[in-house]
This record gives structure tokens, C-alpha cells and sequence, in this order.
């Protein structure tokens, strides 16, 4: 099934509150109610320095190609009850983006952030977060578009002194994609939470990579991956949690969970601990095959055929998500999304 | 009024046969009960039934109402009115029990007449209270972390929403506390009438105090090797299986003997882990 146009998409955002939408490069709709109108946002980029430029080529793609910007600077000191939605959409235009979030000391802040292509267009969206002592920010994803788009796609966090990121990304594009997310834990008891639920279809190739790295005592980290691979597609989770050396008593977990549906499907995860230093927690699990046999018995012995059972179990894979998700109409969206992709 | 007939059915699992020529036919209205010491194959003919995927039919046959259930797939055996309350029905995390009910009453209906959320809640929540369970039941995932009773409720919680014209309890007293049997006891006698056949696989006369049932069957060696009314329950709850035994001249009621069973269950760790990998 065809992906929602994006007059379908731009309907459903006119529903929300507290929306900016970048399409092709340019901000083509800002609505922000009062609390919103505290941040500063712009479209030209100042004394910007790219996070992780060394070790990812797609960061390094970015910084010379980049034809779109957006910065948004969060006060302090403020609890920001409402999530703020960002949409980017590639649309005529290959879009080289970045995005630059600053949240400063002590605030709470809500994101919500989708990137969308069409048609035969690439997408390169690097964002980089920078969240200053005992800021919060809830970081909320979703990533969708055509089977001919290709999208690299890099989210990558700095983290002073007890602040705490919780990443949860949707992976619904129908086209080849790399994601990477990787936080930086600079201060000591700094925490970052990183979740994605990747759903891939057809002949899609999709790689998640998700590092957190403890570069302060203290600090924690979480990775957990979630998967269905249907068809013939391929996805694989890389996940690494670094601990350097001195970070005492920090925390690296990490658990990757998956079915693999299609045939021909493939899921793999490689979970990586790297741990220079005694007096730390770490551990890891991991979960992916087939979906149980007498599970699948057990839902079609009510009356729910194949498919239906599937669904349901797929379904239950997105939960996380839309837990996170306050937004009934985006809960309806990931629907669209996820009934899309599986039929 | 639903007729489901078996007729000296066999089956094998894991190149074993288990069912060596059972017949049985349930009517509506009727209410049979299955007893037999462990490993007899009470489960397997239950399973067989509801066609679980891991057993083979090699003889016989199992028509419901004249239409032949071997032909069906699990689900279209479902829809065509079978119920099965499991013995050890699996966990399923991430699905909720309401969104599991709920797809399976609408699996039934067809596009225009599928079930408004209203009214699916009401008749869940009345079904959840008459069965005395937790309220939070419906966000909770299928099974995960249920105690062994709640485990047992929630069949029968399927059960009555489900509505089947035949319904297959194997060991659903098993792990019940006496107010819980009672209860689930109470709302399957509820259940009763014309249109329902009732199948109870059972250790103990104790469920039938609750659940009253027309005729008693008792299965060894893969068979039923022994039919009678509720005197025939009495008896064996009294006195054990061996007079049944010395009658019919049987010295291992199994189907399986002891160390033939420990080769098969090798074999069942070894294809689960091929699976897993
Ligand atoms: N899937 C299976 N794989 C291997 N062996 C099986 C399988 N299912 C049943 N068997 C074997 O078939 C025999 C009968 O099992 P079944 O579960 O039907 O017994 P039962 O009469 O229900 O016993 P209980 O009273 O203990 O519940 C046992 O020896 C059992 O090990
Ligand atoms: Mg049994």
C-alpha cells in the first residue's frame, strides 16, 4: 500500500498544537502558543559545532552539504507541559537538515519529531541535542516515506551533570535506512534513555546503531531495540554502551527484542559492552526468532486468523511507542503507519 | 444444536502415536467428563481437536455438526463453534487481553456489523466482575505474569464472550483455590444450555459438584477403555484406577512408556532451539 500523501499528513497536523513544519528547507507553518514563544528559534546557523563529526561519515555528509537548519534554544528553568511537534519533509528536494536543540539548565522539555520523504527523494537529518545540568528532554521520534527514499538519519546527545534524555524512535520508512543515535554522557549522574521499535517491509534494508557513552561517573544508560522484520527485508541493531575508564559505578543495560515474520526476512542484533572499569553495572539480553508456534495457536484457537494473530503480536512490539505518544492523532498516525506496512 | 463426532481418531507427535482410536460424540445440552491418570492422552485429544499444529491425524475422523474439523485450520475451527480452555495456555507479551477478546469477538462478525468499543467494554467488564477477577485484567498483557487460577479465569472469561457451541475444559479445577472453583464453576453452569456440549478433562470428582455432567469417560493408553455414568467417577475418586486396570487387563495405562518419554522430550528442546536460532 502507498504511503499517506502528504496532503493526508499536513491534515493530520493541523490538528495539533504547537507545530513547525519544515518542508524542502523551509518553514512552511509555525503555530506556538504562549509558554512555546519563550524559545528561540532560527534558520541560520552560528558558531554551531557538529557532535561526533570523527566518527560518523553521515555527520561529516551533513556539515558540507547541509541545505536546511533549523536551532531551537530552550530556556531555563521552565517545565514545559506540552510537547512541541516538529515535521520535516522531503518532498521536491533532496534535504541535507540539521537540527540543533539547546535546553538549558533545569528545564523539562517534550519533543516530537517525524521525518517523512517522497517520492524519489534522499534524506540526510543529522540533529544534535545539548542539555545542560539537570535538564530533562523526551525525545520522541518517528521516521516514515516512500520505498524509493533513502534516509540517513543521526540523533546525537550531550549530556551535562544529571540531565536526562529518553529517546524513543518509531522506524516506519518503507526505504533504506541507516539510523544512529549516540549519547554523550559528559556529566556525572547524567542518564540517557535510548528506545527504537524498527518495523521493515519488502526488500527494505534498515541498520540501527545506538551507542551510549559514560564519560562521567555515575552515569546511566539503557538501549533497548525493538524489531519486526516481515518479508524479505534485512534489519540489524547495533547497540554499544561505552564505559571509560574512572566512570565508576555507572550503569550500561541493553536489551534487544524482535520477530522475524517474512520468509525471507532477517533480524539480527549485535549487542556490544565496552567497559574500562571495575565498578560498574552491565548486562544485556536478547530475544529475536519466530513468533512462537503455540503462541500463534493459542491466538487462532479464539478465532483469529494468521494474519490477524500476527498483527496483534506486531502490534504489541509498537507499544512503547504509543505509550510515549500524548497526541491522539499521532497515536492514529503510527496506526496508518504500522497498518501500512503490515497487511 | 451442535453434534461433534470422533471416530476412532489416531494421532502421533514427534513420530509417536499418542491417540490409538478414540471415539466420542458430545451433543448440545449433553455434558461429558474425561478422567485417566497422567500421560494418558486426555491434553493430546483436546489439542487434536482444537488442531494444534505439532500433532498429526493418521486414522479416523471429527466432524462438527457433519462438516469435517480436520479439514479446517485452528481458527476456522474457532469460528465454527469449538472452544478450548488450555491446560497451560501460552503467554503472549505485548498483547492486551481486551485488544485479544476484543479481535477475536470481531473475528467472528463480519465488516458491517464488528462490535463498538462501547459495548465490548460493557460485556467485558460484566464478564470480568461475574468472574470475580482484578479490574486492571484488561491492560494487562495475554497471560504474563497471571497466577495459576487467574490463568484458569481467563479461559473461561474467553469462554463467555466467545460463546461456543462446543467447549473443551482440560483440568480448568487444576490450581483453583475452592472460591475460585466455585466460582468458575458457577459461571460455566451458568453457561449451560441446549446449544452448548461440554467436554471436562479431569482428576477429581470435586469439579463435578460444581459442574454436573451426564457421562463419565475414562481414557488409558490413548483410548477411552471405560464409559459410565457419575458412579463411575465416584468409584475411581474413591478407590484409584487399578480395579479398572485388573478389568481390562491393562499393566501401563501410558501411552508412552517411562523411557520412551524422556527420548521424545530431548527431541522437542532440540527443534525449539533450532527455531530459536
Ligand atoms: N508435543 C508433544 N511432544 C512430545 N510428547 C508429547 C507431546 N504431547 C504429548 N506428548 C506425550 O503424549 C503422552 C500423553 O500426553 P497428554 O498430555 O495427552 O497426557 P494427559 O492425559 O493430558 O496427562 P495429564 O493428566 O498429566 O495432563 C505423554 O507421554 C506426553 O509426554
Ligand atoms: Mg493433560
Amino acid at each position: 500500500m502507498p504511503i499517506e500523501p502528504t496532503h493526508a499528513l499536513k491534515k493530520r497536523i493541523k490538528t495539533l498544537e504547537n507545530v513547525i513544519v519544515v518542508e524542502d528547507g523551509e518553514i512552511i507553518e509555525q503555530r506556538l502558543d504562549e509558554t512555546m514563544q519563550l524559545i528561540n528559534i532560527t534558520t541560520k546557523p552560528s558558531n554551531h559545532v557538529a557532535l561526533c563529526k570523527e566518527t560518523s561519515k553521515m555527520v561529516q555528509l551533513n556539515e558540507s552539504t547541509r541545505n536546511s537548519f533549523l536551532s531551537l534554544d530552550i530556556p531555563s528553568n521552565k517545565t514545559f507541559k506540552k510537547p512541541l511537534h516538529l515535521f520535516f519533509i522531503a518532498n521536491k528536494k533532496a534535504v541535507v537538515h540539521k537540527t540543533a536543540i539547546h535546553v538549558a539548565e533545569n528545564t523539562q522539555f517534550k519533543l516530537f519529531e517525524s521525518v517523512t520523504g517522497y517520492g524519489d527523494q534522499t534524506i540526510n537529518y543529522v540533529s544534535d541535542t545539548h542539555l545542560e545540568a539537570d535538564a530533562q528532554l523526551t525525545y520522541t521520534t518517528l521516521s516514515s516515506g516512500d520505498k524509493s527514499v533513502a534516509s540517513a538519519i543521526v540523533r546525537n546527545a550531550a549530556l551535562k551533570a544529571r540531565a536526562v534524555i529518553t529517546y524513543t524512535n518509531g522506524v516506519f520508512t518503507n526505504g533504506t535506512t541507516n539510523q544512529e543515535n549516540h549519547v554523550l554522557l559528559n556529566g556525572a549522574a547524567a542518564e540517557g534513555i535510548a528506545k527504537t521499535i524498527a518495523l521493515t517491509s519488502d526488500t527494505q534494508e534498515t541498520l540501527i546503531k545506538t551507542t551510549v557513552e559514560h564519560l562521567a561517573p555515575k552515569s546511566k544508560g539503557l538501549i533497548e531495540h525493538y524489531g519486526v522484520a516481515n518479508d524479505a527485508s534485512t534489519l540489524i541493531f547495533e547497540g554499544v554502551g561505552k564505559i571509560h575508564k574512572n566512570m565508576r559505578q555507572s550503569e550500561a543495560r541493553q536489551s534487544n527484542k524482535g520477530v522475524v515474520i517474512g520468509a525471507q526476512a532477517r533480524l539480527d542484533a549485535n549487542p556490544l559492552l565496552l567497559i574500562d572499569e571495575h565498578d560498574v553495572e552491565a548486562g544485556h539480553g536478547a530475544a529475536i526468532g519466530r513468533i512462537d508456534e503455540d503462541q500463534l495457536y493459542y491466538l487462532m484457537s479464539r478465532g483469529l486468523n494468521l494474519r490477524e494473530a500476527e498483527k496483534l503480536i506486531i502490534n504489541g512490539y509498537v507499544a512503547p511507542l504509543q505509550k510515549i505518544i500524548e497526541s491522539e492523532t499521532i497515536k492514529e498516525h503510527v496506526n496508518t503507519l504500522l497498518s501500512q506496512k503490515i497487511q | 444444536m451442535a453434534i461433534l463426532k470422533i471416530e476412532n481418531l489416531h494421532a502421533k507427535v514427534e513420530g509417536k502415536e499418542i491417540l490409538k482410536g478414540v471415539s466420542l460424540t458430545i451433543k448440545g445440552g449433553e455434558t461429558h467428563a474425561i478422567m485417566g491418570p497422567n500421560g494418558t492422552g486426555k491434553s493430546t485429544l483436546a489439542s487434536v481437536i482444537m488442531g494444534h499444529p505439532r500433532y498429526e491425524v493418521t486414522e479416523g475422523s471429527i466432524t462438527l455438526d457433519g462438516e469435517d474439523v480436520l479439514e479446517m485450520d485452528v481458527d476456522e475451527r474457532a469460528r465454527a463453534g469449538l472452544f478450548l480452555a488450555m491446560q497451560a495456555p501460552a503467554e503472549v507479551p505485548g498483547v492486551t487481553n481486551s485488544d485479544f477478546i476484543k479481535t477475536a469477538m470481531n473475528a467472528r462478525l463480519d465488516d458491517e456489523n464488528k462490535l463498538s468499543l462501547f459495548k465490548f467494554i460493557r460485556s467485558y467488564d460484566k464478564a470480568v466482575q461475574e468472574l470475580k477477577m482484578s479490574e486492571d485484567l484488561p491492560h494487562r498483557y495475554l497471560n504474563e505474569g497471571f497466577s495459576g487460577g487467574e490463568k484458569k479465569r481467563n479461559e473461561i472469561l474467553q469462554m463467555k464472550m466467545l460463546k461456543p457451541s462446543i467447549a473443551i475444559l482440560d483440568e480448568i479445577d487444576s490450581g483453583l483455590d475452592v472460591d475460585a472453583l466455585k466460582v468458575v464453576g458457577d459461571n460455566v453452569t451458568e453457561m449451560k444450555n441446549d446449544n452448548l456440549g461440554l467436554l471436562l478433562i479431569t482428576h477429581y470428582q470435586r469439579l463435578l459438584d460444581y459442574i454436573s455432567a451426564d457421562t463419565v469417560h475414562v481414557m488409558m493408553q490413548g483410548r477411552i477403555v471405560k464409559s459410565g455414568g457419575i458412579d463411575l467417577m465416584k468409584k475411581i475418586d474413591t478407590q484409584g484406577y487399578e480395579w479398572i486396570k485388573e478389568e481390562l487387563g491393562i499393566e501401563d495405562e501410558r501411552v508412552i512408556p517411562e523411557d520412551d518419554d524422556e527420548r521424545i522430550m530431548l527431541g522437542t528442546c532440540a527443534t525449539k532451539e533450532a527455531l530459536e536460532e
